[in-house]
């Protein structure tokens, strides 16, 4: 079967469409799942809710951000690869870099049209690179989270301490990367100042939490920082441009 | 282990399996109806440039994030993907204020329901986007807003930083200044921060023992 190619093939859409309803399912799954848990564990039903808004406000910037990823690659991949690979598995960080790096080695580039080889070659290596962290999880993750949760039974105060550990490293990492570049200046300098905004904002939102009892703040602090302190990279990025 | 988790174990493995089959699917038929397998020669110069370097971050983020997730939050975190710029922040945001901590059921309910809103949200802001894509895309790729959506990442863990000082600042406070000047210090390292993210968690929770063998946290 030859049949004329096209990035944007309905028949593309179709497959991503397949992979992207599947997905959505999981999730409704395992939230219908996890919130009859919650509430037999005594959570209630309000302050469930207010975590589901929360979460959902918080998702927006990044999701947005996810958006312009699969916008960006569609010109030459067109809609459906990008789509299916920014909403199964992928990650934009990743997903961008993977599809340069397979079209450079092919000797052709992102902003050129790509053949039907050309493209299933990018496919499939974006493919195969991101699916090791998936054979993992099935593989792992009930040895690995019981070991964690047994280190807690075992000794609760010692587990919590671990837990916290690994919560400080993890941002202890992401706020060091975010500063990496500082000293250089540019866009290095711009994320520097964004990181502080946000850290600045959070240490606001706390004290008006504490000052003028907010409470309704803690579910929203974090999106509200994190959309401020994007919102003031733009006059950063023209002042130090 | 409760019948929830043990149900979420059994479950999370299906899902993965089917995950894995409608990943693969897209290149499989395109290479069939297209005739389009690439051959060895491309394949292998493409994949050598990505592929070496993707698995040892899938490796790493993969047992740094399950324990942190717990079962519930990982299966569908890694299935939906965006990891890092969202579904890591959305979770421990989702157990910072609730106040619940990870190694318990608590803290996996709570995890699993801010991962399963948060991927749902952003099935629907990529649709809203391919839908409404020609209205949108300059609005979204002008020069202006740009910074901006470069930014999130940034954006999140400052907040999520200062969240997190509080909870036993013997502990957060030198691990995040020894991390950022080791960064500051060797720039290269952003490339490669998902292999940094174990040293440094290896040594947060050594240290963090040492001070609570002390009694001193």
């Amino acid at each position: 079967m030859n049949r004329t190619f096209s990035v944007n093939h309905p028949l593309l859409f179709i497959l991503a469409g397949v992979a992207v309803v599947a997905v959505a399912l999981q999730s409704v799954i395992f939230l219908r799942k996890a919130w009859k848990r919650a509430l037999e564990l005594g959570f209630s039903q309000e302050k469930l809710k207010k975590l589901a808004v929360s979460s959902a406000v918080f998702s927006i910037a990044p999701a947005i951000a996810v958006g312009i990823g699969v916008i960006t690659l569609s010109g030459t991949l067109g809609l459906p690869l990008p789509w299916l690979r920014l909403s199964v598995v992928g990650a934009i960080m990743y997903e961008l870099t993977a599809a340069e790096t397979a079209a450079s080695a092919l000797g052709t580039s992102l902003s050129s049209t790509l053949s039907a080889t050309e493209f299933s070659t990018i496919a499939w290596t974006m493919t195969i690179g991101i699916t090791t962290g998936l054979i993992l999880i099935p593989l792992f993750c009930e040895k690995t989270t019981n070991g964690i949760s047994k280190i807690g039974m075992k000794d609760r105060k010692w587990g919590e301490h671990f837990t916290n550990a690994l919560f400080f490293a993890l941002i202890a990492t992401f706020v060091g990367n975010g500063l990496a570049d500082v000293t250089k200046g540019g866009a290095g300098l711009v994320s520097a100042l964004v990181l502080l905004v946000s850290a600045l904002l959070m240490v606001l939102c706390g004290l008006l939490r504490n000052k003028l009892g907010w409470k309704w703040l803690n579910d929203y602090a974090i999106p509200i920082c994190m959309v401020i302190s994007m919102a003031a990279a733009i006059p950063f990025t023209a002042w130090l441009a | 282990m409760s019948e929830y988790t043990r149900g979420i174990h059994r479950s999370g493995r299906l899902w993965f399996v089917f995950a894995y089959f409608f990943i693969y699917l897209f290149p499989v038929v395109t290479s069939i109806v297209f005739d389009a397998w690439p051959s060895w020669s491309q394949f292998f110069a493409a994949a050598i440039g990505v592929v070496p370097l993707y698995w040892a971050v899938g490796i790493v983020e993969a047992f740094s994030y399950m324990p942190m997730l717990g079962p519930g939050g990982s299966y569908l975190a890694f299935v939906t993907g965006n990891m890092s710029n969202m579904k890591v922040p959305v979770a421990l945001n989702a157990i910072e204020s609730a106040g619940v901590q990870q190694n318990t059921e608590e803290g996996d309910v709570i995890s699993t329901i801010s991962i399963a809103v948060s991927s749902l949200v952003t099935l629907v802001v990529i649709i809203i986007f391919i839908v409404l894509m020609v209205p949108l895309t300059p609005v979204f790729s002008s020069e202006t807003l740009q910074p901006a959506f470069a930014n999130v990442v940034p954006a999140l863990f400052g907040g999520l930083m200062v969240a997190f000082l509080s909870r036993t600042p013997k502990v957060s406070v030198p691990v995040i200044v020894i991390t950022v000047a080791l960064f500051i210090a060797v720039p290269a390292l952003k490339g490669v921060y998902p292999i940094v993210l174990p040293v440094v968690a290896a040594a947060a929770i050594a240290y963090s023992r040492f001070l609570y063998k002390k009694g001193r946290i």
